[in-house]
């Protein structure tokens, strides 16, 4: 099935992001001048030690948290705050408790006044494509967790937002679940070609899905390196070259950081 | 089991009350003019029924028209607060420290100001029903999940917007809550001004609500006429609660399916 109206291609670039918080008073770096690029139709991972920095990574893009320093550019245009063409999904469902499900999908078309006959005919075959048929029309609480996380899925692609950024998504999730969900994800994108930039801290899950992952310091965050998974889909965690990447990615992972001179 | 429990057992223990208060009237044991008998009563309620009624509907609609204009400008005042930080510093720490005054000290103010008639017990009952819908109103606005409302602004949606489907359905079961005090608490609002305040002239003679009966009742020795205000009043009071409750338990279906 395709989306009334396409998404569009985006092309993402951070150069040199800065940024720090204070803390009691003092400054306490937290990214420090990041850059990294996302291509259209690309899955790009960020890995990194917890607390490094990910999720602010995730709301400066969005518009959430403004940076010290450094220059995004959405599809080669300055933006200053990346509010607009992104769509953000926590690993917190956020599903709002007081609507049923297929409401709570149409959200996004109905902050943006768009037609929503049309939304909800979309939203209606999202939830047969991903297993989800027959529960349209019940309350979030009635969901399992894994069900609810697909839900907030359908909620993020019905916003037609050309870049999904995605904060650990399955976090939450048991292993099977998870797995699961990388099916299901693989199959929307393929479906859908969006862009997504997504935070993990499970090395492999960043091995099936992403097509380049980047690995990051502990706070402040610097990138450590790009690594691109040349591996084709679907990937298959036990084939000897998955292992191998994942090999290398955790040696990258537990590398000491570097001294500077 | 559990229904016979919950509704079952209380209703035992007020027939069995009501037994023991009807013989000890009955054997002499109490004189009828200080409590009469619950069959007294009883007909006392059959004998002044239409009195009883009309009275009661004279207080209904103070108590409602109290509660409506509390609850109208609780909520605006409620999402006020909660939007306008000057006004909140201002107005909130005052709200809080004024829950502990007798709002029913004023009543006798009120009716030197605006008469015996209808508008001082709307006033009393609308003054007490109003703080407990602003207080939980703004902290209910206050008490959304931060989350929730970010993800609305990822979504470009409005202040408006995040009010009226976010905040406002997140605060519902507070303010709620809140109406249900205010139910209670305009009932008793209202009941304190009859009780001070006047009646007036209807086609079935003089109507003052069952505050004003019950004064005029028990003034003149009639305490089975007063006894059977009470049991109005008391079965208008649970009916206003039962109402709120209705509402709230449609208006929070989602909850229900919660806790299933």
């Amino acid at each position: 099935m395709k989306l009334a109206r396409p998404i569009d291609k985006t092309h993402l670039q951070l150069s040199q992001v800065s940024k720090s918080f204070l803390r009691e008073g003092h400054p306490l770096p937290v990214l420090d001048r990041i850059s990294l690029t996302v291509n259209p139709e690309e899955l790009v991972a960020l890995v990194g030690p917890s607390g490094c920095g990910k999720t602010t990574l995730l709301q400066i893009v969005s518009g959430l948290v403004i940076p010290d320093a450094g220059e995004i550019f959405l599809n080669d245009a300055r933006v200053s705050d990346g509010r607009g063409p992104v769509a953000y999904m926590q690993q917190k469902d956020l599903l709002l408790p007081w609507r049923k499900a297929l409401a709570n999908t149409l959200l996004g078309p109905e902050i943006a006044g768009e037609d929503l006959r049309t939304a909800q005919t979309e939203a209606r075959q999202l939830f047969v494509d991903f297993g989800l048929s027959g529960f349209e029309q019940v309350y979030p609480a009635q969901l399992s967790g894994g069900m609810r996380q697909r839900v907030a899925l359908i909620r993020t692609l019905l916003c037609r937002k050309s870049l999904l950024l995605l904060d650990e998504p399955f976090g939450a999730l048991d292993a099977f679940t998870r797995r699961q969900m990388h099916d299901w994800l693989l199959r929307a994108w393929q479906e859908f070609r969006f862009t997504a930039l997504f935070v993990t801290h499970d090395v492999e899950e960043a091995l099936l899905l992403a097509d380049r992952v980047y690995v990051l310091s502990a706070r402040p965050a610097q990138v450590k390196a790009a690594i691109e998974v040349k591996l084709a889909r679907p990937r298959v965690p036990t084939e000897r070259e998955f292992v191998g990447q994942k090999a290398q990615l955790l040696t990258w992972l537990n590398q000491e950081p570097e001294e500077e001179g | 089991m559990a229904r016979y429990r919950e509704f079952g057992m209380p209703t035992l223990f007020l027939l069995s009350l009501a037994l023991i208060w009807e013989i000890a009237v009955r054997t002499g044991q109490i004189a009828t003019y200080l409590l009469p008998a619950p069959s007294a009563i009883g007909s006392a309620m059959l004998l002044y029924r239409s009195l009883l009624v009309q009275n009661t509907l004279a207080t209904l609609q103070s108590v409602g028209f109290g509660l409506l204009l509390a609850l109208s400008t609780g909520l605006i005042l409620g999402i006020a607060l909660f939007y306008w930080p000057l006004l909140k510093s201002t107005l909130y720490p005052l709200l809080i420290a004024s829950r502990n005054i007798p709002y029913y000290a004023i009543a006798p103010l009120l009716i030197v100001w605006f008469g015996l008639g209808f508008l001082p017990k709307v006033i009393v009952a609308t003054l007490i029903a109003f703080f407990p819908i602003v207080v939980n109103t703004h902290d209910g606005l206050k008490a959304v999940d931060p989350d929730l409302v970010k993800l609305m602004q990822t979504l470009g949606a409005s202040r408006f917007q995040i009010l009226r489907k976010v905040r406002f359905p997140a605060a519902l079961p507070l303010i709620l809550s809140g109406v249900k005090l205010g139910a209670v608490f305009a009932v008793v609002g209202a009941l304190f001004g009859e009780l001070i305040g006047g009646q007036r002239w209807t086609p079935e003679g003089l109507i003052g609500g069952l505050g004003y009966l019950m004064r005029e009742a028990a003034n003149r020795g009639a305490l089975d006429l007063a006894f059977a205000g009470m049991v109005w009043l008391s079965a208008l009071s649970l009916a206003l609660f039962g109402v709120v409750a209705l509402l709230e338990r449609y208006l929070l279906r989602w909850q229900i399916s919660e806790r299933a």
